[in-house]
């Protein structure tokens, strides 16, 4: 009778933690670690446009271990040199462009058909509309699922 | 297991204990890592997805973009695109709003036509995604 009640209790633990593992949502939102990835200088491309002109620079993340690691970049873009007072402004993945004064900044993700699978890149385009030539210093981060580099 | 447990009429007792323990450990496993996400790149074999003629009359036009995945409703993806187009011609492309609650995923893309002659406009689309899927690319509206 002893074991026959012990049986019972062992199974009906079993059964619960076999119902609780049934339940369960695998990947929540505890479960997926979200790095930010940057790299250590002051600016990562340049890129210089005649007024009245738009130009173009593309910037590549590569994830460390994941093929086609969803990415979420901003680009703080400055104007003339890499100083708080020459920042213009930061663009994101969000497909909106940014206009300061004329000046308008856009991204978008480029398709990768010729990259490796852990390869993501950016064009950046700038509108230039300063009145002069201007050099544009872009600082990129990366927030990924994944550690990478930023080139 | 101890020689108690080794005696017949407990045996069943440690049987039964032994899998609970190792559903209990099964549940405990870590799911999701940096390289256990899988992810899918959805592109077509196509060179272009979409090769359009656009008017040098109409200064807007505004096309959609769905996957369509293969088993799941609205997949976390990110949409990619290239062009091949008048060079100051603007693009850009956003989470349809009007599509959202739809099983698919779907991204509109604009371009402000700055060419003045007719000229035809070429684009290529893909998706990161939680799925796999087809692509497909209709005109919504021109202006």
């Amino acid at each position: 009778m002893r074991l026959r009640l012990d049986i019972t209790h062992i199974l009906g633990k079993a059964q619960q933690v076999l119902r609780d593992f049934k339940g369960r949502q695998l990947a929540g939102a505890d479960n997926i670690v979200v790095t930010s990835n940057e790299s250590v200088a002051a600016y990562d491309k340049t890129l210089t446009v005649a007024n009245g002109a738009a130009g173009t620079v593309t910037v590549a993340f590569d994830a460390d271990n994941q093929n086609y690691s969803f990415t979420d970049p901003t680009f703080t873009v400055y104007e003339g040199s890499v100083a708080p007072a020459n920042l213009l402004f930061v663009l994101s993945n969000d497909g909106a462009p940014t206009n300061v004064d004329g000046t308008t900044g856009g991204v978008r993700e480029v398709v990768s058909s010729s990259l490796t699978p852990r390869r993501t890149e950016w064009a950046i385009t700038i509108f230039n509309a300063s009145g002069s030539s201007q050099t544009y210093y872009i600082k990129a981060k990366v927030r990924s699922a994944d550690t990478g580099t930023i080139s | 297991m101890t020689r108690l447990a080794q005696l017949t009429e407990n045996q069943l007792e440690e049987v039964v204990a032994e899998i609970a323990r190792e559903t209990e450990e099964l549940k405990k496993r870590q799911f999701t890592g940096t390289n256990n996400l899988v992810i899918h790149h959805v592109k077509s074999a196509n060179t272009w997805d979409l090769d359009e003629l656009v008017l040098g009359t109409v200064s807007y036009v505004q096309w959609r973009v769905t996957l369509t995945p293969d088993n799941v409703s609205r997949p976390f993806s990110q949409f990619q695109f290239n062009f091949d187009a008048y060079a100051d011609n603007e693009f850009i492309a956003y989470v349809d709003p009007l599509n959202i609650d739809s099983s698919a995923v779907s991204f509109l893309v604009e371009m402000n036509n700055l060419n003045p002659s007719d000229a035809n406009v070429r684009m290529k689309f893909a998706f990161k995604s939680l799925d796999t899927g087809s692509i497909s690319v209709v005109r919504v509206f021109e202006i």
